[in-house]
């Protein structure tokens, strides 16, 4: 479990990242962290990992204060940043090197997701493209079988192929007893995977709530024409006509629209932060 | 479970580093080798066998605290680039382990490394030498091999202590360099590490002749004998040597363990 208290992070007095954040994330989830740029998403992902430190509050996962960065701590938490370094040696060393640190660490499942993303334990990081790369990363990232694995842009970098095969293979380790955040810009490709939603933007979470308290309130649907103005918090032309968000007073079944609640809230934050309170 | 230390963790440290960096060791290693051949061979008089010791002294000294410091800021490479840094922050050891793998790395293996590789270089030049010696039948002394004129020469054996205080006190310094500063470190450090001279150099200049200066000037005046006073003098310059070369790289590695605990990335 990631329990975020009162946490407020900056860089210098100029650039507040964080104010006061409450947060609680728990076993059984995807997260999907969503937020533009500079809202403080790899600075929270940063903060949770322990790999930076909140000027105030408390970050604990696990139980233990992030910011310690015990051993017991990091064999339990994997964190895979959207820029990475990778040793010039081959994929089985660096397993050979690294995957002792991790207690449930799974060489077989590693084999299985190389064999899935078409690469061998013998290539060598240098050959290999920077999709590639990820990939390798990706792959020993769960099978580090960690409680905590948090991803930052995970998809950046892979073809459609590997988008999908990521997809599954999430999916696949998305258990009980496990905590997966992963922060994106590219809401379409994770869409079907990411639930429960934290939307970041000033200094602040603005929603956080899973896709059916999100469809609870809020309606997803295309319209020919915008009639009713006040009840729609957020509009924006489509090929069929308009896509817009509203509030769901009726009870309506709609698919939620990722980047269409993204845009609701950046463009309508009060309202949206009041419903979901 | 231990979060301090662990010897498994702290061997699997000392492996990674290995595996990662074995190339460019062996390759330094080779380095070593070569710039003490070139040196040795500009040294030689080849007509006469004779290859002199202080000249190779020298270039021991320069080739052991230049590479040294090197190898130092080498050795916590991975926290001077963000991304390595953060893959080094979160491998499941504990601060001390990795600054531990450091230390051992830039005072156990190096200096091993060093002398071993500069003394076979060393002596096959000394054997070359007595070779020509021999085969000109020129009378005269044998060359030594480099240990053997430290040991035996009275001079360089009293020094050897504050050489390697000296060394310690750079090496510890590069280290806290590497691991403070982010990006083309060694440079940033070697900068930082002249001004750091040049207010050392300005507080011994204050100590000895404000400070030691006034108080002899008071034991002279109380009518102390000569010999107290200069024995008074040595005392309190042994003291500052003890804190510069014996103090100093204790502080300087307890300082680096702790930014190392609180960097950020």
């Amino acid at each position: 479990m990631i329990q975020i208290e009162n946490l407020s992070f900056d860089y210098g007095i100029r650039k507040l990242v964080f104010r006061s954040l409450n947060l609680t994330l728990t076993e059984g989830n995807v997260y999907g962290l969503l937020g533009r740029n500079g809202a403080g998403k790899s600075s929270l992902l940063r903060n949770i990992a322990g790999l930076l430190f909140p000027t105030q509050g408390i970050c604990v996962v696990n139980g233990y204060n992030t910011q310690d960065r015990l051993p017991e701590f990091l064999q339990d938490i994997y964190f895979l940043p959207e820029e990475f370094h990778t040793p010039s040696v081959k994929i089985k060393a660096f397993v050979d090197i690294y995957a002792p640190f991790y207690p449930k660490f799974s060489r077989k499942q590693f084999l299985e997701y190389l064999e899935e993303f078409q690469l061998s334990d013998k290539e060598k990081f240098t050959e290999l493209s920077l999709g590639q790369k990820k990939k390798a990363l990706i792959g020993f990232a769960l099978s580090t079988n960690t409680k905590v694995l948090l991803m930052d842009e995970p998809t950046n970098g892979l073809d459609i192929p590997s988008k999908s095969q990521f997809r599954k293979i999430i999916a696949s380790v998305a258990t009980e007893e496990r905590v997966i955040v992963i922060s994106t810009h590219q809401v379409r490709d994770l869409e079907s995977l990411i639930d429960p939603i934290i939307i970041l933007d000033n200094s602040e979470v603005l929603l956080n709530a899973t896709t059916e308290e999100i469809t609870e309130k809020l309606c997803f649907k295309t319209v020919s024409t915008v009639t009713d103005h006040d009840k729609v918090l957020y509009s924006e032309h489509s090929l069929r006509g308009f896509s817009i968000v509203t509030q769901n007073t009726v009870h309506e079944h709609s698919k939620a629209d990722l980047e269409l609640l993204f845009n609701a809230t950046l463009t309508n934050h009060s309202q949206i932060k009041q419903l979901f309170t | 479970m231990n979060n301090t230390f662990d010897f498994n963790r702290f061997s699997l440290l000392i492996k990674r580093q290995w595996v990662e960096n074995k190339k460019l060791f062996l390759m330094a290693s080779f380095g070593i080798m070569g710039i003490s051949a070139v040196m040795n061979s500009l040294i030689m008089r080849w007509e006469m066998g004779s290859i002199n010791e202080m000249p190779r002294y020298i270039i021991f000294l320069l080739c052991f605290f230049f590479e040294g410091s090197i190898f130092a800021n080498y050795v916590f490479k991975d926290i001077s680039d963000k991304n390595s840094s953060t893959c080094f922050l979160l491998v499941p050891a504990s601060h001390f382990e990795k600054f531990l793998t450091g230390l051992f790395y830039a005072f156990v293996i190096f200096p091993v490394a060093f002398l071993t590789l500069f003394y076979v270089v060393d002596i096959g030049f000394v054997n070359i030498g007595n070779n020509i010696k021999h085969s000109l039948k020129v009378s005269g002394i044998k060359n030594l091999p480099l240990y053997s004129y430290m040991f035996s020469n009275h001079d360089v054996r009293e020094e050897l202590g504050e050489i390697i205080g000296f060394w310690l006190v750079i090496q510890a310094f590069v280290l806290m360099g590497a691991v403070q500063f982010e990006g083309r470190s060694y440079i940033k450090t070697v900068f930082i590490g002249f001004v750091a001279l040049i207010i050392i150099g300005f507080l011994i200049y204050v100590g000895d002749k404000l400070l030691l200066g006034d108080l002899i000037k008071q034991f002279q005046n109380k009518g102390y004998s000569q010999e107290l006073v200069r024995h008074s003098k040595d005392f309190y310059k042994r003291i500052f040597k003890v804190i510069l070369i014996y103090i100093l790289p204790l502080i300087l590695l307890i300082t680096t363990y702790f930014k190392l605990k609180e960097k950020q990335v």
